[in-house]
């Protein structure tokens, strides 16, 4: 690994073609180590009711509904090629409400506390488990504890509550990881994200961050401190993103695997409640669970799955499981007239 | 000892009368600077809002003060555009107020913000996407527009008046006063409305979320009609409250009257507008999202559904017929509560719009979020008005504010002797005073 200014370069990259830039040199790579040979497989694709080749050849001669279809077939291609979009589940059955999620997220992230944090509206945490009852007197009463991190909505084209709003670009929608980030060196703490996002994901800091003595040497390096009047958020720890990416672009590969890159809260949950990964890959496991219906802006398609405040709009990318009604029933507002548990 | 600075023709008090309201106001105007001081110094910890009510009441200040503000482009549109040439007789304190109301919300958003510092981010980052950009803008601009017709007005000051690069600009700008007045008036438009939009885009409140037209929502227009409508009654108000602190009539029955007619129908229209809004919102947008309208008014100990019978039947529709109707607008009691209900409901409406939309808990197993300002907030919040009561009192001993108010009030006739000395002009100073004389508004 060579450090610099131009930052670092697989080994022996001058053995491969292209036009000779990183890029170019990884992509030859993959070719030849993914597949053994250079040439890439060539599975086809049934969408749209038709067998499209992932090799396309436009001879030009389609009816104008082949034509659409055949662009659909494109822009799914280059999709799937290019965009992840992060997303997690919980189940809420299994978790226990142990806290060891919120206790993760605050070692990992560098997260600020105070001496005294009796107000808890005054508090920075990126992750927060509520408690929910179900209203029931005994020895009816249960009781269901939910994890709620930022949702990283998605809305509609990237346009989730907080990051259209934000006067500053200080918040973006990563449309290839489908992350909200938060840039701290640019926020000016006007607080409009704050009023904007509807989970109460968004925490401002209110005080300057100030840690026990000696503790500062715990800090992660990896994650900035944020510093007094700004507002900051769950990133789905996104700095363990780029040490994954980092670390593949090293051994030349594009693609991290599933568990190459996972949050701190979802490794710390002792019951395996939280599962991480990209809803746009088959393969990952939330995939599997959650069934994202991506035409209905990702809404689930598994019946235990909910969303938090699903009418709003917003698409989050954030689901939750239950076989209980009551649980599934909460994630949401209802009329009197609509739903009767 | 300062009656050279006087306007010619009125009357003011003593000028240690005078250091003495300024000393009093003075007070109030330090207690707020201190107060604003430690918002800097310690960072907004010193407030009482917290993560579930980032915008409180500052938030609510600037809405409230640029409504009131209104009055300075609607004015100016009806006197610069519409061509209401009684209204002449006004603009200058509806410039005066604009002018107060704007710079107060500048100075509130520089301290609301956590990093002032960062400010200029607002600018040099935009996100034509937010609302609070477009006000960012628009407020800023048209500041600059107040600025330009506040400042032929301190350059008629009697002193300034008499160099000739002054008395000459002053008249020039004058001349080009509607140019101002239009932008002034097509930038108003759209930051009452910006803000109007800050409430009704936000898609995840669903107290605040309105639907609208293409991008707009209909809090975005609502702002624009309810500022105007409210923002004359301000002026009005303003200046019978400096009528009665002076004792003196300083603007015509038929001004104010005309003034408060156009109020009137805006405000009526406005309601009606409103009531249509509050009903669609009512039983077709918070439905939709899960929402019966008593949702919003209940289990909290403060928002019931008082606040909207207050905001726009008592403070909407009330204060609206009693300013069509020419008997309301000649009685003097009914004029005094019609302004002062209308400014109490544009103010109501900002405060419904910023601080319920964010008690109304969203999270069905969440509570409602109640809130009270700590005293920095109160202390930053008056210390606009405490300037604003500064500015106005010099505004009005040394410049020409109302130019009726010689018509009106008279003053006694000097004596034989001195009335001799000022019709022999005696210096080469005096000469050029009695050539030039103040450009008209």
């Amino acid at each position: 690994m060579q450090f610099g200014s131009g930052g670092y370069l697989p080994p022996a990259h001058s053995t491969f073609g292209g036009c000779g830039l990183p890029h170019c040199q990884i992509a030859e790579k993959q070719k030849t180590y993914d597949n053994g040979s250079k040439k890439l497989p060539d599975p086809s694709i049934r969408l749209n009711g038709v067998n499209w080749p992932a090799k396309i050849e436009d001879d030009g001669a389609r009816s104008p509904i082949e034509n659409r279809q055949f662009k659909g077939v494109l822009m799914e291609k280059g999709k799937a090629k290019k965009n992840k979009k992060f997303g997690m589940v919980i189940d809420l059955d299994k978790c226990t409400g142990c806290g060891s999620c919120m206790v993760a997220c605050m070692a990992e992230n560098n997260v600020s506390f105070r001496e005294d944090e009796t107000d808890k509206l005054l508090s920075v945490t990126w992750m927060r488990v509520y408690k929910l009852t179900n209203g029931k007197p005994f020895p009816d009463s249960e009781i269901c504890y939910l994890p709620r991190p930022c949702m990283h909505c998605e809305a509609d084209h990237g346009h989730s509550p907080c990051v259209s709003v934000c006067p500053a670009t200080a918040t973006d929608y990563d449309m290839n990881t489908g992350i909200v980030s938060q840039i701290y060196t640019r926020c000016f703490g006007c607080r409009y994200c704050m009023a904007a996002c509807p989970y109460q994901v968004r925490v401002f800091n209110w005080y300057d961050p100030v840690w026990p003595d000696g503790m500062e040497k715990m800090l992660s390096p990896n994650v900035s401190v944020r510093m007094r009047g700004v507002v900051e958020k769950c990133s789905f720890c996104f700095h363990r993103y780029q040490l994954a990416k980092d670390k593949a672009y090293y051994e030349g590969r594009q693609d991290l695997e599933e568990d190459e890159y996972q949050t701190a809260c979802t490794q710390a949950c002792p019951a395996s409640a939280i599962t991480f990964g990209n809803l746009n890959d088959p393969d990952h496991a939330i995939t599997q669970i959650v069934r994202p219906d991506h035409q209905l802006g990702g809404r689930s398609k598994n019946p235990r799955a909910f969303r938090l405040l699903e009418r709003l709009g917003a698409n989050p990318k954030v689901y939750y499981l239950s076989n209980r009604e009551w649980v599934r029933h909460s994630g949401d507002n209802y009329r009197p007239d609509e739903v009767k548990l | 000892m300062d009656s050279a600075l006087i306007p010619k023709g009125v009357k003011r008090c003593s000028i240690g009368q005078f250091i003495l309201g300024i000393g009093l106001v003075g007070v109030v105007l330090l207690w707020g600077v201190f107060a604003m001081l430690l918002c800097w110094l310690k960072g907004l910890n010193q407030t009482n809002m917290n993560n579930a009510y980032g915008f409180a009441m500052w938030i609510w200040a600037d809405l409230a003060v640029i409504a009131l503000g209104g009055g300075a482009f609607f004015t100016g549109f009806l006197r610069y555009i519409i061509g209401k040439d009684e209204l002449k007789n006004i603009i200058n304190y509806a410039v005066l107020i604009g002018f107060i109301c704007y710079s107060s919300a500048l100075l509130i958003l520089a301290i609301d913000v956590g990093q002032p510092l960062r400010g200029w981010f607002i600018f040099w980052h935009a996100n034509v996407h937010s609302m609070l950009t477009e006000v960012a803008f628009c407020i800023t601009c048209y500041f600059g527009v107040l600025c330009i017709e506040y400042v032929p007005l301190v350059l008629e000051n009697r002193q300034i008046d008499k160099v000739p690069f002054f008395h000459n600009l002053s008249h020039n700008m004058h001349e080009i006063m509607a140019i101002f007045a239009a932008t002034g008036t097509f930038l108003s438009f759209f930051h009452q409305g910006s803000l109007g939009g800050v409430p009704g885009v936000l898609f995840g409140r669903p107290f605040g979320f309105r639907e609208g037209v293409f991008i707009w929502p209909w809090t975005f227009f609502l702002f624009i009609w309810s500022a105007a409508a409210a923002g004359p009654c301000f002026t009005i108000l303003v200046t019978k409250i400096t009528e009665a602190v002076t004792r003196k009539k300083l603007v015509k029955d038929n001004v104010i009257e005309l003034l408060a007619k156009i109020s009137g129908w805006m405000l009526l229209t406005y309601s009606i507008a409103k009531i249509a809004d509050t009903w669609q919102w009512a039983t077709a947008t918070a439905p939709s999202k899960g929402f019966n309208l008593m949702d919003f008014y209940s289990n909290n100990p403060l928002y019931g559904i008082w606040v909207l019978i207050l905001e726009i039947g008592i403070c909407g529709v009330l204060p609206a017929i009693i300013l069509v109707s020419n008997k309301g607008r000649k009685t003097a009691g009914a004029l005094w509560a019609a302004v002062i209900l209308a400014s109490l409901g544009v103010c109501l409406n900002r405060w419904v719009m910023v601080l319920q939309v964010l008690a109304v808990p969203v999270l069905p197993f969440t509570n409602w979020n109640m809130y009270a300002p700590s005293w920095q907030e109160v202390a930053t919040t008056i210390l606009p008005v405490a300037y604003g009561v500064i500015l106005i009192m010099f505004s009005y001993r040394y410049l020409p504010i109302f130019p009726q108010e010689q018509e009106l009030n008279p003053v006694e006739p000097p004596a034989p002797q001195e009335q001799q000395a000022v019709s022999k002009p005696e210096t080469p100073s005096d000469a050029q005073e009695a050539e030039l004389k103040p450009a008209e508004a």
